[in-house]
């Protein structure tokens, strides 16, 4: 650019440097985290069971032990503690980094790292579990055909404890057991490969069972804080002659997590590089649950929550779980990430022009026009 | 696959020689050594911050593979033809920007 021009040359160059140091990052940053509200939601599905036959969309999960099928195969959800780490006592246990995962009906695992195995094997207290870390893992290969193309913006968990259908629940105005729970949460997309275990004829879950989860390739795509109501209204009790309706509520779980319009690309990139959605997972970690309210943490007895082992009750214990991914079709969401990144574009290119000198003649031709 | 990483070092270092090229010509940086310190600080310092905690490699990554379209791909060759530019700029002028 020659001198003539309103800004003398130092400032141009000062421009054009701020613009790729300060200008690209703002602008990379506004766009990316523009528009990621999901229009569409998808459930992952659930086993029916003569359990949840009132919510099928409810998976039944177990909090620790041994779950058999009606075959008397072990379906994992086995432990050993071996002194310095778990190892898996059962083939069909799902392992990861060495730690043995607890398989819920074949899809969705979970691990309760800070509780004691030996206290659980005699009669769980959760009071031995501490506040975290508690890590699930969320298998994608479940819905992979309708991830394909789409962007996953949000992830959404809810756990109902298992006892709704069993027959107990609470009063909702109780204070000790229906308070706010915080906590952090960590989300990871993982890529990789993984081992399926296929069942025998009439073994539950019918469905091939992932045992191992070899990770080549991860990225975090949350961490931050999150508030979780632990109550839920169990309206499908509503009818039982039973109870009274101060009696109605369950305690429960709810996370929704945010994902980034940006991070939602990176995981639909990774996926796609390794077969999909069929080799990947999430996994989600839970630390630091607290209850503000009560000001005590959830190792303390008196707080409930759907995943903690129920007080006296040793293994076989479980509870529900929905699984719920946000999405946005590429089509449609992403038109405003598109038209920001298309802005962006048209500014690079000038901050080029406006490098060379081309940019005064190009101007001049702009102001005869 | 083409590293985009690239195009980020390419960046900084043109980053680099632009701030260095300045002070120079403003009267600091006057000796070799504290040019060559302050113009390696820059760039290292912008390929960190652009590749790694403003995220823009990763937004350029998804421009690459096709994730956000044509405007994605518009992107990318922006970007290669600033890059162009300043070296064109760098080898025939001895300065980033003319």
């Amino acid at each position: 650019m020659s001198e003539k021009g309103i800004l003398s040359p130092i400032a141009i160059n000062a421009v054009a440097i701020m613009f790729v140091l300060i200008g690209l990052p703002f602008a990379v940053s506004l766009i990316a985290n523009s528009n990621a509200l999901p229009d569409e939601y998808i459930s992952s599905p659930a086993f029916d069971t003569s359990i949840n036959n009132r919510h099928d969309n409810w998976l039944t999960m177990n909090q620790t032990g041994v779950i058999s099928d009606d075959q008397g195969d072990t379906w994992c959800g086995g432990y050993g503690y071996g002194g310095a780490d778990y190892f898996p006592l059962y083939e069909n246990c799902p392992t990861v980094s060495g730690t043995t995962m607890y398989n819920f009906n074949g899809d969705r695992y979970q691990t309760m790292e800070t509780c004691d195995p030996t206290t659980f094997s005699t009669g769980s207290n959760r009071s031995s579990c501490g506040d975290g870390p508690y890590t699930f893992i969320i298998n994608t290969g479940q819905i992979k055909d309708s991830l394909i193309d789409r962007t996953i913006t949000e992830l959404n968990i809810d756990m109902l404890a298992f006892d709704v259908f069993a027959g107990n629940s609470f009063r909702c105005d109780n204070p000790t057991i229906f308070n706010d729970i915080t906590g952090s949460a960590k989300l990871w997309f993982n890529s990789g490969y993984l081992n399926y275990s296929f069942p025998s004829q009439g073994v539950i879950p019918s469905t091939p069972v992932p045992y191992t989860y070899q990770q080549n390739n991860a990225i975090n795509v949350f961490e931050g804080a999150f508030t979780s109501v632990n109550s839920i209204v169990v309206e499908s009790v509503e009818n039982s002659t039973s109870r009274s309706i101060d009696y109605l509520c369950q305690y429960a779980f709810s996370i929704s997590i945010p994902i980034t319009a940006m991070n939602g690309f990176l995981i639909a990139e990774m996926a796609e590089q390794n077969d999909d959605f069929n080799q990947s997972w999430f996994v989600l970690t839970l630390d630091e649950l607290n209850v503000p309210d009560l000001s005590q943490g959830l190792e303390q007895s008196g707080i409930h929550v759907p995943f903690f082992p129920t007080q006296g009750v040793s293994g076989n214990d479980p509870y529900l779980i929905h699984v719920e991914f946000g999405i946005i079709s590429e089509s449609s969401g992403s038109l405003s990430v598109q038209a920001g990144t298309l802005i962006l574009s048209i500014g690079l290119f000038g901050v080029a022009l406006a490098s060379t000198e081309a940019w005064d003649p190009f101007m001049e031709r702009v102001k005869n026009v | 696959m083409f590293e985009i990483n690239i195009l980020i070092q390419l960046l900084a270092a043109f980053v680099g020689v632009g701030v260095v090229g300045q002070g120079f010509k403003s009267g600091m940086l006057s000796s070799g050594y504290s040019r060559a310190f302050a113009g390696g600080s820059v760039s290292l310092v912008s390929a960190n911050f652009l590749g790694g905690y403003a995220g823009v490699e990763s937004f350029l990554r998804v421009c690459y593979s096709g994730g956000l379209g044509f405007p994605g791909q518009l992107l990318i060759i922006s970007l290669g033809t600033l890059i162009l530019a300043w070296g064109y700029n760098l080898y025939t002028f001895r300065r980033v920007i003319v």
